[in-house]
């Protein structure tokens, strides 16, 4: 055996040594790759930030004399010239030591990173969910019996799409916690653990739609191929064919497709999150903008475009893994 | 080419079971039971309001900070902080100053005062509060370097605070305020010992109220336990939930749901169909008046003319407005921005009667016959009805010629752009003012002058008399004052006068809380029924 593999190796390989899944030079790309995609992002947001007001406007009493105004905005370091700020803010990512935050007075980083379980934990429930009922609608999209059967939950995903997130979050507070009341209307926070189950359901829809498209294209191509047709005429049973030869085959593209959805789970779940008060990043991103909160802003974005690209790189490997071919 | 793979219909069915129960277990993995408590101790809500431990209260904006010297909303941390820290004095629900960490009060001459600290008064770390700490925290608020934003209006009357004794301070003020118990009510007291050591104040807390903070959570809300050593009457409620429901979306569901005891801030419309067996609904007339504040100094503004000002004034219908929206829980304002019970009115003074006619002839005596345009900035999510409110406005002065813009952003924008100069601000602002209490004459007179971060009238004969209250050595003559300003803003029409603000909520029947209009939460006033 080990001669055989020796004979087709490629030419400076060592013989006898295996060949890795996937390349170390590819991984090294992909994290350069993406720490340009992290740099790009912090830079847009710090000078769309930046260039607008002084938040220490929001800081002051409203009968503040102006002179409180001028103390606080040196004090914060906002009276420099942006591209000061700029060069600063970039040392500050470096060394991983940033400005406190204008409302919690303390270190952003520490903050933001205490709500990434949350998110995480809202996330993969969601992501689970969507994938076992996209994965289920997929399936018999692409192999029902019945026309009906095959169009209408595919049909209704579709549709699904379409529909805001806040609305079919606020639909299935009134549906299942005003009217039926089988559970709490807010998240983790003031509804206990059962505050998990709309907010999951309702992130969950967000995710369905694309995954059973994309599995069901992928299933009917698998359906077409060559070698399914002649394992069944070979007499492989059917239930044999349709996990080996069809789903397993149908997988890949799917994963791509839900490495993508993973890659939102952090900044992603915005407006689950504030509907539901899901005490995540999410939520509290949008309320430090809301609050002109610049380093606890900055920092939240940092953190979703790192766990962006990190998730992606591993949905990159687990791609290969599963799917040689596309080591290409 | 059939492309359908068909399986045996009893392994179809296996394979639905199976995924179905897969998905079953891993939503149960993640949610748990809906008895269990979370690891930060926060219970199910899903029992009734009855029955609940915990009293769990409503706030309408997300938390800032709990910081004692940074001030803070009614509708938000300025309930938790009122809750935790004592002040020297507090403002009953009448809106009247009242002995609270101080025990009792005496002016010793215009620019003296002193102030008996409560012998049993204790810090909920069981040390007791002495002159000495109440002095240290004045010091503070008094220092122009120090982060606690809320002395800024302190300074502009206050000299010195400094102990006299164990139990005594003494103010030295640089101006007579007769009313100095009713300014003190929201400068909060901290452990001296805590705060230097390097507490962040911001989120955590120690004072010598009725409560203690258990935990917060900016976004989403606090829990607050009974401070073991509190020596006043103990709070009906060991426990109490401070649940941010920001949007009106999340209040109504919230109160549908039965899980609030009290939320306060509902739009009027929104009220219908809620109470019944087990709630109140409050519909009132609020504390604070709704003002479209005016841009005077924009470069080549018609708002500099008095008489287009006025001309606004005769143009809006405001009784329409209140039948239409606030289910005529409010009336309109009597041509000044104090109105009673709240404040001081001048009774010489009445609302601008509803008169397109003459709206229209003293547009046309400033020379504008053929119209006008102008723009008005409303905030978003943040008052009642605010944005129809504003459209309704536009349409009753189309009728006179004046094209209103409707420019709606969001608060931070919108507080921002009314900071910013005169020609970049709006040339109105749908807004909300007052103070805490009726005699706060800061609070409720004072956003409306010429030197205010926010405003951009051009007022010096109401700055003057405004001064002139503020600094008045008797209540007789104070009261001179306040109605020349109101008669002056009034003439002169330096706002467009709308109504008072409705004060709205529910209240669950299994408590008691006799409502503050000035809408401040304070979970000790809160009983069981």
């Amino acid at each position: 055996m080990s001669n055989a593999t020796a004979s087709t190796a490629p030419a400076g390989r060592p013989s006898g040594q295996l060949r890795s899944p996937i390349g170390v030079r590819h991984l090294v790309r992909r994290l350069l790759t993406g720490l340009i995609a992290v740099w790009g992002a912090i830079t847009i947001v710090f000078f769309a930030l930046y260039s607008s007001n002084n938040p220490v406007l929001l800081l002051v009493p409203p009968d503040a004399p102006p002179e409180e105004t001028a103390r606080l905005t040196r004090l914060y370091g906002f009276d420099q010239p942006v591209p000061v700020q700029y060069v600063k803010f970039l040392g500050n990512v470096v060394t991983g030591s940033f400005p406190d935050s204008l409302r919690y007075g303390q270190d952003p980083l520490t903050i933001a990173l205490q709500k990434v379980p949350a998110s995480l934990l809202l996330g993969a429930a969601s992501l689970v969910l969507g994938v076992l009922v996209g994965g289920l609608i997929g399936y018999v999209a692409a192999t029902a019996r019945y026309a009906w059967l095959r169009r209408v939950p595919l049909s209704i995903a579709t549709v699904a799409d379409a529909v805001p997130t806040f609305f079919v979050g606020m639909v299935l507070i009134l549906v299942f916690a005003v009217t039926l009341r089988w559970v709490p209307t807010m998240g983790r926070g003031a509804g206990g653990v059962t505050g998990m189950i709309l907010p999951t359901i309702t992130l969950a829809i967000a995710f369905v739609p694309a995954i059973s498209r994309v599995f069901r294209t992928a299933l009917l191509e698998a359906l077409r191929a060559d070698h399914v047709r002649t394992a069944i005429a070979k007499g492989v049973s059917r239930p044999m064919v349709a996990l080996r030869h069809v789903v397993a085959n149908a997988v890949g593209p799917t994963l791509n497709v839900v490495g993508i959805q993973a890659g939102v789970l952090l900044g992603g779940a915005v407006v689950t999150e504030s509907v539901f008060g899901w005490p995540g990043i999410g939520q509290l991103s949008i309320n430090a903008v809301q609050n002109r909160d610049y380093p606890l802003v900055i920092v939240c974005v940092l953190i979703i475009a790192i766990g962006f690209v990190l998730i992606n790189l591993v949905v990159d490997v687990l791609s290969v893994l599963i799917e040689p071919r596309l080591r290409a | 080419m059939n492309t359908h793979l068909r399986l045996p219909r009893r392994g179809r069915f296996r394979a639905l079971v199976a995924t179905l129960a897969v998905a079953t277990l891993s939503l149960s993995a993640c949610g748990g039971s809906a008895d269990q408590t979370t690891s930060d101790g926060t219970t199910s809500v899903s029992g009734a309001a009855s029955e609940a431990p915990t009293l769990r209260l409503g706030l309408t904006r997300a938390i800032t900070n709990v910081h004692p010297h940074k001030g803070g909303s009614a509708d938000s941390q300025g309930s938790i902080i009122g809750s935790i820290y004592e002040a020297l004095t507090k403002v009953t629900v009448d809106g009247e100053a009242a002995p609270s960490l101080a025990a009792a009060w005496e002016q010793l001459d215009d620019l003296t005062w002193t102030f008996t600290i409560r012998p049993d008064a204790t810090f909920s770390d069981g040390t007791p509060v002495t002159a000495q700490d109440v002095a240290w925290n004045f010091e503070k608020l008094l220092d122009k370097e120090y982060v606690g934003t809320a002395g800024a209006s302190l300074r502009k009357f206050t000299s010195s605070v400094t102990a006299t004794s164990d139990d005594t301070v003494t103010f030295s003020l640089a101006a007579p305020a007769i009313d100095l118990p009713s300014r003190l009510w929201n400068l909060y007291i901290v452990s001296p010992a805590y705060a230097e050591s390097g507490a962040n104040l911001d989120l955590t807390a120690l004072g010598s109220g009725p409560y203690v903070l258990d935990d917060l959570d900016l976004e989403n809300g606090a829990r607050l336990s009974a401070n073991p050593y509190w020596t006043g009457t103990r709070p009906d409620f060991d426990t109490v939930d401070y649940l941010v429901l920001a949007s009106e979306a999340q209040r109504v569901a919230a109160v549908q749901a039965h899980e609030v005891d009290i939320v306060l801030n509902l739009a009027p419309l929104s009220t219908d169909g809620l109470g019944g067996d087990d709630s109140t609904v409050i519909l009132e007339q609020g504390a604070q008046p709704f003002v479209l504040a005016i841009n005077e100094r924009k470069s080549g503004s018609p708002l500099a003319e008095a008489t287009v000002r006025q001309a606004l004034n005769y143009a809006t219908d405001k009784q329409s407005i209140i039948d239409a929206l606030l289910k005529s829980a409010v009336v309109p304002l009597p041509g000044q921005v104090l109105f009673e019970p709240y404040g001081e009115q001048n009774p010489d003074l009445s609302a601008y009667p509803y008169d397109p006619t003459k709206a229209r002839e003293l547009l046309s005596e400033a020379g504008y016959s053929d119209g006008l345009q102008l723009e008005l900035d409303v905030p978003s999510g943040t008052y009642v009805a605010a944005e129809a409110a504003a459209q309704a406005i536009a349409a009753q002065w189309a009728e006179v010629g004046i094209t209103l813009t409707l420019t709606v952003t969001p608060f931070p924008a919108w507080v921002e752009r009314q900071q910013g100069d005169d020609d970049q601000a709006s040339d109105l602002v749908y807004i909300n003012w007052g103070g805490s209490s009726p005699t706060d004459l800061n609070g409720k007179l004072g956003p409306f002058t010429s030197t205010h971060i926010q405003g951009h009238v051009d007022a010096p004969n109401y700055d003057a008399f405004y001064d002139q209250a503020l600094k008045a050595t008797t209540w007789e003559e104070r009261q001179t004052a306040i109605n020349e300003a109101l008669r002056v803003y009034h003439d002169e029409a330096h706002t467009v006068f709308l109504y008072a603000s409705p004060f709205t909520g529910v209240v669950s029947k299994s408590v008691t809380w006799e409502p503050r209009a000035f809408r401040y939460l304070y979970a000790y006033e809160v009983g069981r029924a």
